[in-house]
């Protein structure tokens, strides 16, 4: 509000003209609202009216008023604070806010003041997909391998069709052994393939047996018989220890090192990239903190993590890791305080489900006497 | 040690800091309701000019004592004709006062005590 505008409206009528403008000047820099710039000007011009009803001098009040340019902004703080003072609600809405925002900030510098244990380049892009594809099966090496596997099945079919038995029956041995290679591989992943593999192989030999009964040869049947018993015997199974172990190198790069390690940045953008996003803008970024206020302590996930293992070891028929995962899941705030563990569960619950997969093709195909050739 | 054109010691801005307020409480105590220029009439003799103030000092100190509930303030016409606001203590204040009256008083014994305050000859 300009000194003339304000000067206008003030009630500062009567008043000697230098009086008038002191006035003026002081609550043009106040910063006031009208109706308080009002009510302050009315104070200060009964008080230069006492000052000249006494007798004194307009200079001499004039002097003694102070400088306009340190009163305005003097005046204007202590109503404002007044102005405060009188609302409880708004000093109340002021102390909340004041206090949220505190915990905003730190936890926001939680996040983003520390890198985590392992090399900060293990979490950028290149690192980030090699270390989700402990999880993911998205490294070429064991891409190929897996289709491999698929292709000595396709052939299996093939050759079936064409009445070929005993090639049959090695392509699909051939998809076995190559499922049993893959499960010797170091990764969550490669137990993962490898029970998907040979679930589908089952499948598959009961599949054409019961297609082509008269192409195999009682050799070649018993061929088939033995190595899917074998599978019995000798069962492809995924591993609590590589779980436990890929978590643990997954956690160094997510958290700071220690039992109570925190959840960095740097974690959430791994997190992020698992399930297919890409880096996040600025507004993402400032809304982390209120998405992930407390996130768990590296040991609490790791122990957490122990829980459900326990829960998914034994019989892949039991519900008992299920129904817990799937109270995990319901429970917003538990998912994002553990937020990570989400990459191990969904590969053990992925596993669970292979095996019983892989259990039923095998249980389909029962040891049985060979049909009598077609001449 | 400043002083005005009559010779009287102006107090610096930081001990007024801390004076301003006890002495208008003091005064509002001894008195009961008083508006601006009285006070400041009051506080020029009361001191013999070492709390002159002017209004750019004494309304942000009675704003900033009304926001902390230790005075409040009342618009009154007086007999003039005039409208005043008025100044008075509030219990909180009375409180505060005593607080200060404290202070001060281990203040100045202590001053004494180092050799600060003239001593009166005997």
């Amino acid at each position: 509000m300009t000194r003339a505008v304000l000067a206008e409206g003030l009630t500062v009528q009567g008043l000697p003209r230098p009086a008038a403008d002191r006035v003026a000047e002081s609550l043009a820099a106040s910063g006031l609202t009208r109706s308080e710039a009002d009510e302050v000007a009315r104070e200060l011009s009964a008080h230069f009216e006492d000052g000249l009803a006494r007798g004194r001098d307009l200079e001499a009040l004039l002097r003694d008023f102070g400088d306009p340019a340190l009163a305005g902004p003097l005046i204007g703080r202590s109503v404002r604070r007044r102005r405060r003072a009188g609302r409880p609600a708004l000093r109340l809405a002021e102390a909340f806010s004041a206090l949220v925002l505190a915990a905003y900030l730190v936890s926001f510098a939680r996040l983003h003041a520390r890198a985590p244990e392992a090399d900060a380049n293990a979490a950028r892009e290149g690192g980030r997909q090699a270390l989700l594809a402990d999880w993911s099966g998205a490294s070429p090496a064991l891409a190929a391998e897996l289709q491999r596997g698929r292709s000595r099945l396709d052939a299996a079919r093939l050759e079936a069709s064409r009445g070929q038995g005993g090639e049959a029956a090695g392509a699909l041995l051939g998809a076995v052994a190559i499922a049993r290679a893959i499960s010797e591989g170091p990764s969550p992943a490669h137990d993962l393939a490898a029970l998907r593999l040979a679930g589908e192989a089952a499948s598959e030999a009961a599949g054409i047996s019961a297609a082509h009964p008269v192409e195999f040869s009682p050799s070649d049947l018993a061929r088939i018989d033995s190595g899917l018993a074998a599978l019995r015997t000798k069962p492809i199974a995924w591993g609590p220890r590589k779980v436990r172990s890929a978590f643990q190198v997954l956690a160094s790069s997510m958290y700071t090192g220690g039992d109570r390690g925190r959840l960095t940045a740097a974690g959430l953008r791994l997190y992020q990239a698992w399930r297919g996003k890409t880096e996040p803008g600025l507004a993402a970024l400032l809304l982390e903190p209120a998405y992930f206020p407390d996130p768990a302590r590296r040991g609490e996930a790791v122990a957490e993590l122990e829980r459900f293992l326990e829960l998914a070891g034994g019989d892949p028929f039991a519900d008992a890791f299920e129904r817990e995962r799937r109270l995990f899941e319901a429970s917003s705030w538990r998912t994002l305080r553990y937020a990570p563990l989400q990459i191990p569960l969904d590969h053990v619950a992925a596993a669970r489900q292979a095996s019983r997969a892989l259990t039923r093709a095998l249980n389909a195909v029962p040891a049985k006497e060979a049909p009598e050739r077609r001449s | 040690m400043r002083t005005d054109k009559n010779g009287a010691a102006r107090i610096e801005r930081e001990l007024m800091r801390g004076a301003g307020p006890a002495a208008v409480l003091s005064l509002l105590d001894r008195r009961g309701e008083m508006y601006g220029y009285e006070l400041v009439d009051a506080l020029s003799s009361g001191s013999a000019g070492a709390l002159d103030m002017g209004q750019a000092t004494l309304y942000p100190l009675l704003y900033n004592l009304e926001a902390k509930g230790l005075v409040h303030a009342t618009w009154r016409q007086a007999e003039s004709g005039r409208r005043r606001k008025y100044y008075a203590l509030t219990p909180r204040g009375r409180r505060r006062l005593a607080a200060h009256r404290r202070q001060w008083r281990a203040v100045t014994r202590a001053m004494s005590s180092l050799g600060v305050l003239e001593r009166a000859a005997r």
